[in-house]
């Protein structure tokens, strides 16, 4: 029973990360209309780069890492949606373009890692190393610095979202672009932002989690996977349901890979998916997937 | 995008259109006739035949995704997953079950069938986006289920390995000999490229065009689209799966790595080049991406860097692909002709109709 517990607090510290990495995939599509299929690659591309700064290069603090990576992940996002997706949005089957445009880019930023670093796998050390007891369950420190940051920077998303100017315009973009534009919300800086806040949480996620998965150039596409699957189920462009996806799906991979082993994980997200999708077509919180 | 496609016949006891010479059945032509020439001058090089019917593989596979992607609307991107568990299907029959390796042509193809129309009914009800979104996780999903498939007899991460090649009347196709291979292929390419084909140009394919270019009014003329998605799905997943049991049986080896990035990108890269929407073109584009991809073997790593940096470049810069060029190419002639011959003739331009 007590690992039962422990392997759920376990299970909701995952949880709370996914929703980060979860929630700028769905945030691009609710409000630019953008599937990032490279979303895997800037996730692999944090990982790396807080590597680089916090093992292979220099030996930073963490902070500082987090400090310098962010900014970069959300100027490279923001350069992607200027560079490759903007020339799109005048295309009739704009869909489509992005899907595989995002496609061929995340080949080119995974074999760009894969050239640069080399197969073998890296790993990044944990942030905080050992275990504090509490009322008898052994919790690391580093499951507890997770949990708090990843806290923070939820946080720290919703007020933005609810209070700031550029957040509120996000939500009218999402829910109108026309309507937004007509008010004088300048769509293609709000499309840009959010690319640019989307690859930032993505990149959060991956030096979150790159201490407890091994890091390989191509590990991203597990990760893009895991967004996609949170996102179905939850209904997407819904953030309530994002995060109670990603709260269950966190805690059933932590029941899963402790009792099977981790191998099981995926093949369990996607029964409970279809389970999902059998009772809720359009998600958790979907309403709109329906269509014809 | 703009479609290659003949009209329908539009009157009773008209010649059915799909079957006068146009370009587009003109090239499939030529292309098929070359390809059945080649053995004659090509057919002692071992090497350079495997890299054909490869091609004819993949190519017969780009046909038919391109058929979903460019004429139906519908963004599947699991297609690879038709195609492993057609080739695993065939792979376990004839290696575990014992059953001729014939058969698995019939069960590769069924398999990708079922499956096509499995993954279609949950998602072909749902926004165009969800089935790109469902069908990516479906795939991605797949090659750690081969692995932990072990005990229903996927044979794990190593796959299966060897798998018994097919023999006609009792003379087995040996690897050393690699015309007998060349001629199936072929075989299996042109099946592919006539279903396709007349899938596209019949009343059939007149209906889910119609559906993927305006499908409120395709409904109001009373097409049912997820009847139409779903049968076209069926047939794109068929072939798909023929020609993974196919493939499984002419490489003798199928292993989850089938479906890794790799496999996927180089048939995006088919279909676009060749160009979407644009038959048969992702068929040609498939010669053009084994072949090249051959050539640049030295480069390792590099490769798939500069494949994925060619998806970028060509949706970006052409995103109609070689049949695209083509067709600007046509238009431009035209245009010039055009010109000529309004020089020459000036009144016949300007003059209005006559009493």
């Amino acid at each position: 029973m007590r690992e039962f517990i422990e392997v759920l607090i376990t299970g909701i510290t995952i949880g709370i990360v996914y929703f980060l990495v979860a929630v700028g995939f769905t945030l691009c599509y609710g409000v630019g209309r953008v599937l990032n299929y490279s979303y895997g690659s800037f996730f692999t591309w944090g990982a790396y780069l807080a590597w680089v700064l916090a093992v292979g290069y220099s030996k930073l603090n963490y902070v500082l890492v987090f400090v310098i990576v962010l900014p970069i992940m959300f100027f490279l996002g923001v350069a992607v949606d200027q560079v490759l997706i903007r020339p799109l949005r005048k295309r009739p089957e704009f869909d489509f373009s992005v899907i595989l445009v995002t496609l061929g880019l995340a080949v080119f930023l995974d074999n760009l890692v894969l050239v640069i670093f080399g197969a073998r796998t890296k790993s990044l050390p944990e942030f905080l190393t050992g275990s504090v007891k509490l009322g008898g369950f052994t919790i690391s420190w580093q499951l507890i610095a997770m949990f708090i940051f990843a806290l923070v920077v939820a946080v720290v998303l919703f007020v933005f979202m609810a209070r700031t100017r550029t957040g509120m315009s996000m939500r009218a973009v999402a829910q109108d672009p026309t309507g937004a534009r007509i008010v004088g919300i300048p769509l293609f800086r709000v499309f840009a932002v959010t690319f640019g806040i989307s690859t930032l949480l993505c990149g959060a996620g991956g030096i979150l989690l790159a201490p407890r998965f091994f890091m390989t150039p191509t590990g991203g596409w597990t990760f893009l996977v895991k967004a996609l699957i949170i996102v179905i189920a939850g209904g997407l462009g819904s953030l309530r349901g994002t995060l109670y996806a990603s709260f269950m799906l966190g805690i059933i991979e932590a029941i899963v890979g402790w009792k099977l082993g981790l191998l099981w994980v995926m093949p369990f997200w996607f029964l409970v998916l279809f389970l999902v999708l059998l009772v809720k077509p359009a998600g958790l919180f979907g309403a709109t997937a329906r269509k014809g | 995008m703009k479609r290659d496609r003949t009209p329908v016949a539009a009157l009773p006891g008209d010649r059915p259109k799909a079957l006068r010479f146009n370009r587009q059945n003109g090239i499939t032509l030529g292309l098929v006739v070359i390809l059945a020439l080649l053995p004659l001058a090509l057919g002692d090089s071992t090497y350079t035949m495997r890299l054909l019917i490869v091609s004819m593989i993949w190519g017969g596979v780009a046909v038919a995704w391109d058929l979903l992607l460019g004429y139906a609307g519908i963004f599947n991107l699991g297609q690879i997953g038709f195609f492993a568990l057609g080739a695993y299907a065939s792979a376990m029959l004839s290696q575990n079950a014992g059953l001729n390796p014939w058969w698995g042509l019939l069960a590769g193809a069924a398999v990708g069938a079922v499956l096509a129309v499995l993954l279609g009914l949950p998602s072909l009800r749902m926004a165009g986006i969800y089935i790109a979104l469902l069908t990516l996780a479906f795939y991605e999903v797949l090659g750690p289920l081969l692995t932990v498939g072990q005990a229903v007899g996927t044979g794990g991460k190593r796959g299966i390995s060897p798998i018994e090649p097919y023999s006609i009347g009792g003379h087995t196709l040996s690897s050393g000999n690699q015309v007998p291979w060349f001629y199936l292929a072929l075989g299996l390419f042109v099946l592919c490229l006539v279903v396709c084909y007349f899938a596209i140009n019949s009343r059939f394919g007149a209906s889910f065009i119609a559906l993927h270019d305006s499908e409120q009014f395709a409904q109001s003329l009373g097409i049912s689209r997820y009847k139409v998605s779903l049968l076209i799905v069926a047939i794109s997943g068929t072939l798909t799966g023929l020609m993974g049991a196919f493939y499984a049986h002419y490489t003798g080896v199928v292993s989850p790595r089938i479906l890794g990035l790799e496999v996927f990108i180089y048939l995006v890269v088919m279909v676009l080049l060749g160009g979407v929407g644009k038959f048969p073109g992702p068929a040609i584009g498939a010669f053009v991406v084994i072949f090249v991809s051959d050539w640049l073997r030295a480069f390792e790593n590099f490769r798939l860097l500069i494949f994925g940096a060619l998806v970028v470049a060509l949706v970006m810069l052409a995103p109609r692909g070689l049949m695209g060029a083509l067709d600007s190419v046509q238009g431009f002639v035209h245009h010039r002709r055009g010109r000529h011959a309004a020089a020459e003739a000036p009144a016949a331009e300007t003059d209005g109709p006559k009493p």
